[in-house]
């Protein structure tokens, strides 16, 4: 019965409305995302009741094209899935009630999924056979997590962000420079050019013995040096800014993790979150961890940004341990794991 | 024809069932901002009570505001859902058109007033007449003052009635106008699930399905960002659409 299970998972937890079915869990048959980076690039971050308008102008055509590249229609499903957290509420809201009406007008089960489990499992999906236990990482405009990851099912939170998400404190900056949104691509891109040990930003919280995070203090010494700077008439060296701090937010992500990963003694470290993508990160990351031997895996690039391939994945390890949702569920923007 | 009937743009839930005139049952509820909690478990309830299955109906009317976004948006995504899965027509109204058609039935010939409360003395609000057992509408959805409402009515010489949250919210303001020919009526008579379920076969049984890209709130009003980034950046034309 359980050999051949195939998922319909929607997520609209924030700014991308997107929809996949998997086989199996880690095969995906279909994978649909909508941008909608475009609408929200004017103002410099996700406008929260724009993106909630948007889900709900997206949702049908991108669910409807994940069924027609999956080749499978509504009736062949043995589940439907939603992201009910964490996020932005209103967002939340169209594809939850989506999901559980589509589940409650097919007489399927309803599988509610914690989107940050998606991140995790999006790492299963790119490589199979990952050594367990392993520290997640997940890093983009909405979280900073540090995670530990026994098995399926089995986590523990090990630290967060105590302010910005890290994704965030890139948009700020490079909103600050005057360099548009979203600011992650476009800072990795002007610190190719610059010298990351130009300036000397501070590393909050790196000496604090926990893993929890934090960037406003990083955030504002830089928009500090800005001003300092452009008060006194001098020129601005945008790619040293931009190379410096991409630096001191990398060496603040790399020390928590490397010492999470020490901690725990775990087999495998893995990374998640829009900003997985940043290369530069990968390769610190990647260099410390290979001092105690510990290898880093991460997703490919439309698995490392929020997609529902993954939360497909995580329903499937709910499916297969009945661990299904009521009619009743509601959105829960602050979900933890 | 089974139709349902499913309105979230208020405080108040309201379901109905309809064999096509045929009364077959409605709750109506206030929920607060309980909707997304309640919604599908009440028309479980409701079709299960009246002895039927959410795959046996044959159309959804659904009101499409003005009203509260995140309501709205928790009731059209589910009759979205609803249509693509069950294959049905689907009708969306404006939430005050089927206020007007509620309790048309009592006034004939006289205007229709629905009002919602839009907070700081302001109502959405559309005027409406029956005739010839029409509801024919005689203005758009809009935001308006209560004062500014009041003005515009008063040149109307027919009887006017005048309901809904905001006459409840305004009743003072309103009784003071001294309007002429008119009857304010605070209670939500007439509202309910059936009569927007009932409005709904009237549609779909002449062929009206409403397409999935219309199937979304009608808003009224630009996100707060964008009027605050028009503000700054345009010298007051409006070149795009509501995004
Ligand atoms: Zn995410």
């Amino acid at each position: 019965m359980t050999d051949d299970v195939k998922i319909l998972a929607i997520e609209t937890s924030c700014d991308e409305t997107a929809a996949a079915v998997s086989q199996n869990g880690l095969n995906i048959l279909s994978s649909i995302v909508a941008s909608q980076v475009d609408w929200h690039r004017k103002y410099g971050g996700v406008v929260p009741e724009i993106a909630s308008r948007k889900h709900m102008e997206f949702i049908e055509p991108v669910v409807e094209e994940a069924l027609n590249e999956a080749k499978v229609e509504l009736k062949d499903l043995d589940a439907v899935a939603a992201t009910y957290g964490p996020g932005l509420v209103g967002s939340l809201l169209v594809g939850l009630s989506y999901g559980k009406s589509l589940a409650y007008a097919l007489h399927k089960p309803f599988i509610g999924v914690n989107h940050i489990a998606g991140h995790i499992y999006a790492n299963f999906i790119s490589k199979k056979n990952i050594k367990t236990p392993v520290i997640c990482l997940t890093v983009s405009g909405g979280h900073t997590d540090l995670l530990y990851f026994k098995g399926y099912g089995e986590y523990q939170i090990m630290g967060r962000t105590k302010d910005d998400a890290a994704g965030e404190a890139f948009d700020k900056i490079a909103r600050y420079l005057g360099l548009g949104y979203p600011g992650g691509p476009i800072i990795e891109k002007k610190a190719k050019k610059g010298h990351e040990d130009a300036i000397d930003f501070p590393r909050p919280f790196l000496n604090k013995d926990n893993y929890d995070f934090s960037f406003s203090g990083l955030k504002t010494a830089v928009i500090n040096y800005i001003h300092k700077k452009t008060q006194k008439g001098n020129e601005l060296n945008i790619y040293d800014i931009a190379a410096s701090f991409q630096r001191a937010v990398i060496d603040i992500l790399t020390e928590k993790t490397v010492k999470a990963a020490l901690d725990k003694k775990v087999k495998t470290v893995i990374l998640s979150g829009g900003v997985a993508a940043n290369k530069r990160f990968r390769e610190v990351l990647k260099k410390r961890l290979n001092q105690y031997k510990v290898p880093l895996y991460y997703p490919e690039l439309k698995l490392c940004t929020d997609n529902a391939a993954m939360i497909s994945t995580v329903a499937y390890y709910q499916y297969l341990k009945d661990d299904f949702a009521e009619l009743n569920l509601n959105a829960d923007p602050n979900l933890k794991l | 024809m089974l139709i349902l009937g499913i309105d979230t743009s208020t405080d108040i839930c309201s379901i109905g069932l309809c064999q096509s005139r045929k009364f077959l049952g409605e709750i109506n509820i206030k929920l607060k901002r309980r909707h997304s909690e309640r919604l599908l478990p009440l028309i479980d309830r409701l079709l299960s009570e009246s002895g039927y299955d959410i795959q046996d109906i044959n159309g959804v009317a659904v009101t499409k505001g003005p009203g509260s976004f995140t309501g709205l948006r928790i009731g059209l995504s589910t009759v979205q859902a609803f249509k693509q899965s069950l294959d049905i027509p689907v009708y969306s109204v404006s939430t005050l058109q089927y206020m007007a058609f509620s309790i048309s039935h009592y006034y004939n010939k006289a205007i229709l007033i629905p009002t919602i409360d839009a907070l700081n003395k302001r109502v959405y609000t559309a005027l409406f007449r029956r005739s010839d057992n029409n509801l024919n509408r005689m203005t758009q959805d809009k935001a308006v003052q209560i004062i500014s409402l009041i003005e515009d009515i008063n040149d109307y010489n027919f009887n006017k009635i005048i309901f809904g949250s905001g006459a409840n919210q305004y009743f003072q303001l309103l009784k003071e106008a001294n309007l002429k020919n008119s009857k304010l009526i605070t209670d939500t008579v007439g509202m309910g699930g059936f009569n927007l379920a009932l409005m709904g076969y009237h549609f779909i049984k002449d062929g009206h399905d409403t397409d999935f890209a219309e199937l979304v709130p009608k808003y009224l009003k630009k996100p707060q960002a964008r009027l605050n980034w028009e503000k700054k950046y345009l010298q007051g034309d409006e070149d795009e659409n509501i995004s």
